[in-house]
């Protein structure tokens, strides 16, 4: 036979197959904002900057308390990076949702089309891959001979859509009723933290707090330092848009700092939440508000599930005063 | 990259090709030595520096002996070349390890002494390459080898990819005389090894990996867990790095017959064993023959009195053991083994020397001597995969209840537990199918392969898990 044939008779069964084992059940989408959908008025969507910040009960609590009450609600995902961000957006909001009348979007991470270490091979980055999407990294994607990054991110999706058109791990997944193994030692990268921190005195931990502190300040409002979000919040906005929604953007307490021009923001009728500002929000940047890396601590998420209450609060008053 | 990745399908497609392209064996051999450097530098390549400078040391050393006939020099020369391996071996694997056992037992003797250990990164597969190399100059020095003089011969033997990391440990007189021929064309039979690699990747991926990823919380926090979870854990993992071992040498295997290479076979269904002599005689096949070839024999192996004999039989497994890695539970794993080889050797004199002899042959008795072999082996290789002598001791005295739930119940380890005695069926038949399922027609052959492919990209992890055997 010809070894051409050959190869046509093995990939054939093997596309046929795997369709085939598509059809079992895989891993069910974290979607944990399914329930809320009915009732929920102000949408947050982004990173581990809100899967693990944004406390929507402290923040329905603040706003009643403050006499403007909102139901809340949020989709956060860890390292939700740009390409994923737009499409969960449209996702999310291609279903209906009565009574949102706010979309708050995280563009701390920005547009980034890179697949981050920790979601690698995850359930909801293979998803992700689809023939419709690959199109879109690489109509997106300029290649040059500067740099190997695009090229390996190219490979990277091109390697990630194979395996979601193989059905690769859905198997496994499923053996393992859980969206992604453990690491190799069983631990969790939080408990190796809260075991290296352990070990620091007190003294060390507040010139590292001081340090770090003193970095950003200087860093955020130098002219032409930090990362610029500016181009990726407008885009978010005008997909919010399209969809029929209204969105406003959000930057999260993080130590790099991050930019979003506030009036290309104010032209589009947005507002811009910026938490990344130690001056405005001194009480985020405490020692006991922060946590493991750029995150802030139990503390810190009261701290700004409450700022954002105000911010949320200051918006619908002056909105309705506005009206009237 | 490891064998279970894409990244070493593209490797290995554009070697297979340029491989076969070129005409020229010494192009050939000089092309596979380049790809093994490549592929170790993938790892780091920092550590290329240290296989190229043992190789040569080794290869040098092997000219010399050859050259002289002096008694005092040849075994000046076989010390320098041991003296090194031990030395590089000794450096990267156990310093640390030495260090922070003296500054324990320092303190534990109350003399107040410094943690002094470097940050020492362990180069991949040291453990194999170096025990390879060694085992040619020893060879070389007996005579029983003739030196080569072609150095990208003897560097490939050292380096070659498919063994490279993680063995078999090959001798150099069964794989050098085969470069010293062409690999014919007609000897390289793709369906056999198709077989092999996927019969490999089954137990590496399918099996081993998704043991891997619900049993490696239990050993990281077994306290947490309860006896039934625990004990759970270790038969799972013995079936883990049982898989995971000869998975990756059914790999291995497959992919130098691929450039026409034949390896060392490595197990021989080991769980099977009856004793714990043929245990060691089934398992790790490579390691344990020149354990015996170049420890235990020079030792004194079986001659003399039972003191000897056991001492003997000690010392081979406790080095056998701590070769493993530098902890003091590979030493105790190496140990218990040693002790179990110990007693079972003077059990069978003293039966062979009565009239219970007979008995042994009955079934009862044959299955009891399994399962109590099988019993050792699983005790032994949990204190082998546990961190710490602490930690091992957490996980056989841990509580009996706790509230905290484990993977491994979820119902997926029944799948795994059939795919396990399916594999092991497959085990006794397995060169029988190899030979059917080789022999099928083509229309039939592909499309099957296809549908296996599918079905074992379903069931792999992406969690890439190396191979347990990488680290030592």
């Amino acid at each position: 036979m010809n070894p051409w044939l050959k190869l046509a008779l093995y990939l054939s069964a093997l596309l046929v197959t795997a369709r085939v084992l598509g059809l079992t059940p895989s891993v069910p989408d974290d979607e944990h904002v399914a329930g809320e959908q009915q009732t929920c008025e102000v949408l947050f969507v982004g990173p581990s900057y809100v899967k693990a910040q944004v406390l929507p009960e402290l923040i329905d609590e603040e706003t009643r308390r403050l006499g403007r009450p909102l139901r809340t609600c949020k989709f956060g995902r860890t390292s939700l990076s740009g390409y994923e961000q737009k499409w969960d957006l449209r996702r999310l909001l291609s279903q209906p949702w009565p009574r949102l009348k706010l979309v708050v979007v995280d563009v701390t991470l920005g547009d980034n089309s890179e697949i981050r270490e920790e979601n690698r091979w995850k359930p909801r980055v293979l998803r992700w891959h689809d023939w419709r999407q690959l199109t879109w990294f690489f109509e997106r994607t300029s290649f040059d001979f500067e740099s190997l990054a695009p090229v390996m991110q190219a490979l990277d999706h091109t390697e990630h859509f194979v395996a979601r058109t193989l059905r690769v791990s859905q198997g496994a997944f499923f053996l393992h009723d859980q969206g992604t193994p453990p690491a190799a030692d069983g631990t969790t990268t939080w408990q190796k933290w809260r075991r290296q921190e352990s070990k620091l005195s007190a003294t060390a931990k507040e010139k590292r707090h001081r340090k770090k502190l003193d970095k950003l300040l200087t860093r955020k409002f130098e002219r032409g330092k930090g990362a610029s979000r500016t181009g990726w919040a407008l885009e978010l906005l005008d997909e919010l848009r399209s969809l029929g929604y209204a969105g406003h953007v959000l930057i999260a307490p993080v130590w790099y700092p991050v930019r979003v021009r506030r009036q290309d923001i104010s032209a589009v009728n947005s507002v811009v939440y910026d938490f990344n500002d130690p001056i405005t929000y001194p009480s985020l940047y405490t020692q006991a508000a922060r946590g493991r890396t750029h995150h802030v601590s139990a503390k810190g998420r009261k701290i700004y599930s409450k700022l954002l209450a105000h911010e949320l609060v200051r918006f619908f008053e002056r909105k309705e005063g506005e009206g009237k | 990259m490891i064998f279970t990745q894409l990244a070493f399908l593209v490797f290995f497609v554009a070697v297979f090709v340029i491989h076969r392209l070129m005409r020229s064996h010494r192009a050939r051999k000089a092309f596979l030595l380049a790809a093994s450097y490549f592929f170790y530098g993938y790892w780091d390549y920092r550590f290329l520096s240290l296989i190229f400078v043992s190789t040569s040391i080794d290869y040098l050393v092997g000219l010399r002996l050859e050259r002289t006939e002096n008694p005092q020099h040849r075994r000046l020369l076989v010390t320098v070349s041991l003296v090194l391996n031990l030395g590089l071996l000794g450096f990267f694997k156990y310093f640390n390890f030495m260090v922070d056992s003296a500054h324990t037992l320092l303190t534990r003797l109350g003399v107040e002494s410094e943690p002094s250990s470097l940050e020492i990164i362990l180069p991949v597969g040291i453990s194999f390459f170096t025990f390879q190399s060694m085992s040619y100059t020893i060879d070389v020095y007996r005579r029983n080898l003739s030196a080569r003089k072609s150095f990208i011969d003897f560097a490939l033997y050292v380096s070659f990819f498919p063994q490279l990391v993680a063995g078999p440990i090959v001798r150099a007189s069964d794989f050098l005389p085969q470069l010293e021929t062409p690999r014919k064309a007609e000897a390289f039979d793709a369906r056999r090894i198709l077989l092999l690699f996927a019969i490999g990747y089954f137990k590496k991926a399918c099996v081993a990996d998704n043991i891997g990823a619900a049993i490696d919380p239990v050993f990281a926090n077994p306290t947490s867990y309860a006896a039934a979870d625990r004990i759970l854990g270790a038969c799972l993992y013995s079936a883990q790095i049982y898989c995971d071992f000869s998975g990756y040498t059914d790999m291995a295997i497959a992919t130098a017959g691929a450039f026409g290479y034949t390896l060392t076979k490595n197990f021989d269904a080991p769980y099977y064993s009856s004793n714990v002599r043929e245990f060691w005689q089934r398992w790790h096949i490579s390691l344990s023959t020149w354990l015996r070839d170049y420890l235990y024999i020079p030792l004194g192996g079986n001659r003399g009195g039972p003191l000897r004999v056991s001492r003997n039989l000690l010392l081979t497994m406790l080095l056998g053991g701590l070769w493993h890695g530098a902890n003091w539970t590979f030493v105790l794993w190496g140990a218990l083994h040693g002790v179990a080889l110990v007693v079972h050797r003077f059990f069978r004199q003293t039966a062979n020397a009565s009239r219970w002899i007979a008995a042994f042959e009955y079934a009862p008795w044959k299955v009891s001597s399994w399962l109590l072999t099988l019993f050792w082996v699983v005790f032994c290789f949990t204190i082998f995969r546990t961190p710490s002598l602490a930690s091992a001791g957490e996980y056989f005295l841990g509580p009996v209840m706790s509230h905290a739930h484990a993977d491994l119940w979820n119902g997926w380890w029944i799948l795994s537990a059939s795919l396990m005695l399916t594999h092991f069926l497959a085990w006794r038949k397995r060169d029988w199918l190899i030979q059917r399922a080789a022999a099928l027609p083509d229309w039939v052959f592909f499309p099957s392969l296809g549908a296996c492919s599918a079905i074992l990209l379903y069931l792999t992890p992406l969690n890439f898990a190396p191979f347990i055997y990488f680290q030592f």
